[in-house]
């Protein structure tokens, strides 16, 4: 295992562009569980210490770090209570004191703990990359495929109001569906299929797909279900 | 490499290793072996939680170089000295320090939590243990645990009542009590298997099948035999010519002896190709990518109904041997066997035909079955199907072994160890003297250490290389190359009458026994024999085949059978009761055992022969069904304000066994030691649940000794005598039984000799604490005089008591489990609201323990019924082999309110009145949280897991 370790975002974006097949790592739970013998063949640009972890109040809304733990978005006060819970979703206490945000958001599983609620918050994100950089929308950035950009934050534009649900046989399995709106925006991750963005029923654009965490139908009908009608 | 600076347990440390190494690996190496590993860096069973720089953290997810500048604390920061801490010591009160493969773990966090907030809530509790898996104890008393250190620190003692104490009469047996080895235990002391391995060891690496079933006709080793640091690979082909099987069962044994080592056939995904014997992992992985092996592939078969199939494919199909009760037509049956395969011998018949692929069978009843379904105003004819559980241990299987003195020793974490001995002697070829098995402490057994899973080959790799070899599975071997619950496809038909009363009982039980047929005829064979003797009915009947399959393999797990039949028996009640239009509480008081009848369905129950049939003996079943409906408040239908969620209720009556009556043997001895202190020398195998504590409890209480004068050594083949081990809730009855023998023993001859020294009758003198003899005249004699002069120049020899304890009778712990449970209609999640476990366990020794027990085992009921889920894929394949994967329940699964009660009933033949307390409390999970669920929104689920896609479907939601 190679361990790089850059002096800056702008250093590490550049190592990035070096060494493609290498990952950033931040908090880690995700990179570092379950590796095991393959440990050596691995490149790690280690940009936890170079990344913001800070969570403080900016104009109308909040700008998180993308080193904040989800240990500390959980218990920040100053966020809207969904995303607070997003936060909670990583059921251990131990892995909660390690992840990212920003790990969360760049791996873009489709049973992201964060990544439904931060769109539902109108969340932007700094991204930062050889080519510069720029922001973009949560969802542009997942489904853009973005491998090479380091999430250097998030801005949560909205501070309304919301829900968030996650719906998982227990709490520390792994989630047929997790879901997120707040006032008009809606989000879906589904488990094995995909994410939608969008209104309340652009979950209807996914091709559900059958997993350990249960049937396409089964997703496909939580989905439907996840919010009730918005008077 | 590089040297990290940091703080460990306050001092300044520097721990040495690779940058990309895992902190959790430098730290045991560098001492901290308290820091253990249950999950492969899965980051999930917090057994490597350590506080870094203030926060807990799993050091598997650490990398070294992050250390610098780190504070770490580990368990070992606990102590001072050798001195536990509060809350160490408030945890042994509670009773949870049991297999504690993680309670210093546990210690860690709840220290960490109490610095931070004095008085805790039970949400603060909850978070901070959110990232630990506790399979032995369950959580219940660790809120106990936290209340206990606030209560030592504000008043200096404890107020709150760690359990029910009971028998006023005595003095130690009944009473809550630290356990005797509790302090070493949650300190983290090295008492486990990896802590005995010797720098410089070898190490043991299976090579495995990527086929479900498959002829492997040849295994060419050469290149990988070249590879440098390889010692030696054993395969097929030069493994020993010796039929085994891999149950620790009493000899002869009730399971076909159907494989070797490693088979020329390979009939599950993950079978056994290829052992290799090398120097370090890394070097055997090497090795193993050179091995060339050609498989045959052969269509497998995955369930009952494939294996039975007309035409199936057949697991095994070599010749058919018996050792006693051979059928006439043998010789015609084998003329059909398959030459590429090898033996499947019978110790005895167990009705097998392996050409169907059925491995045993067995049936039996009393009365007439059809003329009580005819009297029956309402007959119900179900199916239910159990999934594979697996037991996650949290220590792994493991083994070290070595030679000495041209002996071969092994360290086993198991249940069995003179199972261990005779099995390994046998397949080595070598008499038992020369094996000599020490059981360390078990870090979680459950019934998969009763099974002989990995001493078999590290000890036959060990006795031909000579080397010291280490061998651990890892936990994706722990899910598909280790032992689970046979899943079993259980049809019940079930008669009754309008007035509640049950006319007939059919049972049909198809069980998958996997690729081997470790307990293949007794797991099944308990989904009847440990629920239809609950009955008062005149007419039951079951009939039990188990068949061969290449799923992964099966074996003993905690409830053994009893959970699946008792899922199936106790549905079936309930949807009987609700097409009958009444209670099935109502149902069930009029259809119970009670104390003094006689139970004639055991004549067709016996294990491979006919049972002994007898009366029911101490019996609180009817106590715990009437405080049970009380404490749930049965008959109130709840209510939930949100109007999406329904509430229901439901509960089972059940029954275990205390040890297996005419099969099990255990001994004991308590040496008098020079000093007047005790020693008891115990075959038992304490897996973490007091075995240990008890028979220490057993001598204290006869010979009235302070607790602190007696030590216990238990499990070791060399300086304990003989016991079968630890399975079907054998530990308390027959090898506490024993040690309370052994110590009546030596109080006969402890007066006997104090006869001789003070010159008075034996029948002039009594035993008092602490540990003195006493005339009627007022002479008294201490032990310890005694003993030295017993011991001295002219005595006449160390006074040492001996006991065995064999029986034909039956001490049988009876329950009632009730849940509430609600259920979202919409989403169909499934909350468990309230769950209230009452069993008698006669005389409960150590009662704090027992609770604890009852809460593990029902916590891991609760896995099987609503969570847990051993996955495979088209080809056999286990797709389930983490703990996240597979889905174990944690804290936060834990039902809100929950109770564990012990009903009061002594029984005549346990130790002090004791019965057994731990498998039954497997049994009553599934069928009382289906019956709930079936009350709340009027649907059955019949398979396990029930999931709330389960729900939804049978509501016709999608």
């Amino acid at each position: 295992m190679i361990i790089l370790h850059p002096e800056s975002l702008e250093a590490a974006v550049e190592m990035k562009r070096q060494f493609p097949q290498s990952s950033y790592l931040s908090g880690g739970t995700a990179l570092l569980s379950l590796l095991s013998g393959k440990d050596k063949d691995s490149c790690f640009i280690d940009i936890s210490k170079i990344l913001s972890a800070e969570i403080r109040k900016e104009g109308d809304g909040v700008r998180i770090g993308g080193a904040a733990k989800l240990a500390d978005i959980a218990r920040s006060e100053i966020l809207p209570e969904f995303i607070r819970k997003s936060a909670g979703f990583q059921s251990s206490l131990q892995l909660r004191e390690q992840a990212t945000i920003g790990g969360n958001v760049a791996l873009a599983r489709f049973d992201s703990y964060m990544i439904p609620s931060l769109f539902a918050s109108d969340a932007v994100l700094s991204l930062i990359s050889a080519d510069g950089t720029r922001d973009l929308q949560v969802d542009e950035y997942v489904l853009s495929g973005d491998k090479d950009s380091i999430i250097e934050s998030v801005y949560i534009r909205s501070l309304s109001d919301g829900e968030a649900k996650r719906f998982a046989r227990a709490s520390h399995a792994h989630a047929a569906l997790t879901a997120a709106h707040s006032g008009k925006r809606y989000a879906y991750g589904i488990s094995g299929s995909g994410f939608a963005f969008g209104d309340k029923d652009s979950y209807s654009t996914v091709d559900f797909s059958t997993d350990l965490t249960g049937s396409g139908d089964y997703k496909r009908y939580l989905a439907s279900v996840s919010f009730k009608e918005v008077r | 490499m590089m040297d990290v600076r940091c703080t460990v347990n306050g001092r300044k440390a520097v721990l040495r290793g690779e940058e990309w190494e895992r902190l959790r690996d430098v730290l045991y190496r560098s001492g901290y072996t308290s820091v253990r590993d249950s999950d492969d860096r899965e980051g999930f069973a917090g057994s490597d939680t350590i506080i870094f720089s203030g926060t807990p953290r799993y050091s598997n997810l650490i990398l070294l170089y992050q250390a610098e500048g780190a504070e770490i604390i580990t368990p070992e920061g606990l102590l001072d000295g050798r001195k536990t801490n509060d809350v160490q010591d408030a945890m042994v009160a509670a009773g949870v320090v049991q297999s504690a493969y993680n309670a210093p773990e546990a210690a860690l966090l709840l220290t960490w939590l109490l610095d931070r907030k004095p008085h805790p809530a039970k949400e603060d509790i909850k978070e901070a243990l959110s990232g630990i898996f506790i399979r032995d104890a369950g959580y219940e008393h660790y809120y106990l645990a936290v209340k206990l250190a606030e209560e030592k620190r504000e008043y200096g003692r404890y107020i709150t009542a760690v359990s029910p104490s009971f028998r006023d009469e005595l003095s130690v047996v009944g009473k809550p009590m630290p356990k005797i080895d509790g302090k070493a235990l949650v300190s983290g002391e090295k008492l486990f298997v990896e802590d005995r391995v010797e720098p410089n060891s070898d190490i043991l690496y299976v090579l495995r099948s990527p086929f479900a079933h498959a002829y492997v006709r040849s295994v060419d080793v050469s290149k990988a035999l070249e590879v440098e640091g390889v010692v030696d690979i054993i395969t097929a082909f030069n493994c020993p010519d010796v039929y085994y099987m891999q149950a620790g069962q009493g000899n002869p044994e009730p399971s076909p002896y159907d494989r070797k080592l490693l088979n020329r056939k390979v009939r599950h995904v993950g079978d056994r190709v290829a052992a290799i014997v090398a120097k370090d992992r890394e070097t055997a992985e090497k090795a193993a990518a050179l091995i060339d092996v050609v498989y045959d592939p052969i269509e497998p078969v995955f369930t009952v109904e494939e294996a039975m199939a007309e035409g199936a494919p057949l697991v095994h199909n070599g010749i058919v041997e018996y050792v006693s009760g051979a059928p006439e037509d043998l010789d015609e049956y084998n003329k059909s066997a398959d030459k590429d395969e090898d033996k499947v011998i019978y110790q005895f018949p167990l009705h097998g035909d392996i050409r169907h692929n059925i491995a045993a069978g067995a049936h039996g009843g009393i009365g007439d079955i059809e003329k009580g379904f005819e009297e029956a105003d309402a007959v119900v004819d179900s199916t239910y199907q159990t999934s594979q559980p697996q037991c996650t241990p949290l220590e792994p299987h493991v083994c070290y072994g070595r030679i000495e003195g041209g002996r071969l020793v092994l360290n086993c974490s198991t249940q069995v160890p003179y199972h261990v001995r005779r099995i390994v002697a046998r397949i080595c070829q070598i008499p038992e003297n020369k094996v000599h098995v020490i059981k360390e402490r078990v870090g979680g057994g459950y019934g998969s250490k009763q099974d002989i899973l990995v001493e078999d080959l590290l000890g036959y790799a060990v006795w031909r290389t000579g080397h010291s070899i280490y061998y651990r599975n890892t936990r994706a071997e722990e899910f598909y190359a280790n032992s689970t619950r046979h899943p079993m496809r259980i049809r019940v038909k079930m008669g009754g009458r309008k007035d509640g009363t049950i006319t007939a009982i059919y049972m049909d039980v198809r069980a998958n026994t996997g690729p081997y047929g470790n307990h293949c005829l007794t797991v099944p064979m308990n989904a009847s024999s440990k629920t239809l003797p609950i009955f008062r009915v005149d007419n039951m009947y079951y009939d039990l085949l188990t068949y061969y399959t290449n799923i992964p393999p099966t074996g003993a797990y905690q409830g053994y059978g009893a959970p699946k039949g008792y899922f199936a028996i106790i549905s079936a009640m309930g949807e009987l009761a609700m097409k009958l239009g009444i209670d099935p509480l109502e149902m069930a008081r009029k259809n119970i055992v009670e104390e003094g009848y006689m139970l004639e369905i055991l004549r067709g129950l016996g294990e491979g022969r006919e049972g002994a049939v007898v009366p029911v003996g101490s019996c609180g079943l009817r106590e715990a069904l009437d405080k049970g409906a009380k404490m749930i408040e049965w008959g109130k239908r709840e209510e939930s304000k949100d109007p999406e969620w329904k509430i229901g209720k439901g509960f089972a009556m059940i029954q275990q066994g205390s040890g297996l009556p005419g099969l099990d043997h255990s001994n004991a001895q308590v040496k008098l030691l020079t000093d007047g202190t005790l020693l008891v020398l115990s075959g038992g195998a304490d897996l973490g649940t007091g075995l240990d504590t008890l028979s220490a409890k057993m001598a204290a209480e006869v010979l009235k000794v302070p607790m602190e004068n007696i030590s216990v050594v238990s499990g070791d083949t060399d300086s304990c005598m003989f016991d079968t081990g630890a399975y079907a809730s054998s530990g308390t009855y027959f090898s506490g039984n024993a040690s309370l023998n052994a110590a009546k023993d030596l109080k006969q001859k402890i007066i006997h000799e104090a006869s001789l020294q003070l010159g008075k009758r034996e029948d002039e003198l009594i035993i008092e604490y602490p540990g003195v003899v006493k005339a009627k005249d007022g002479t008294t004699l201490t032990f310890a005089s005694l003993s030295h002069t017993a011991t001295s120049g002219e005595g006449r020899g160390q006074l040492i008591g001996t006991g065995s304890f064999t029986t034909p009778n039956f001490a049988v712990p009876y329950g009632a489990h009730f849940a509430e449970v609600a259920v979202n209609t919409v989403t169909g999640e499934i909350k468990v609201l309230k769950f209230y476990a009452l069993q008698d366990a006669g005389t409960p020794i150590n009662p704090e323990l027992a609770l604890c027990q009852m809460y593990g085992a029902v916590m891991k009921s609760i896995g099987h019924t609503l969570y847990e889920d051993l996955v495979l894929d088209k080809s056999g394949r286990c797709v389930t082999t983490t703990f996240t994967d597979y889905c174990v329940p944690m804290i936060q699964e834990a039902p809100e309110d929950f109770k564990s009660v012990l009903i009061d009933v002594n029984d005549q033949y346990g130790p002090f009145g004791a019965k057994s307390i731990s498998e039954i409390a497997c049994n009553g999970a599934a069928p009382a949280i289906a019956m709930a669920i079936a009350d709340a929104v009027g649907v059955w689920i019949r398979t396990w897991p029930i999931t709330p896609e389960k729900i939804l479907k049978a509501l016709g939601r999608f």
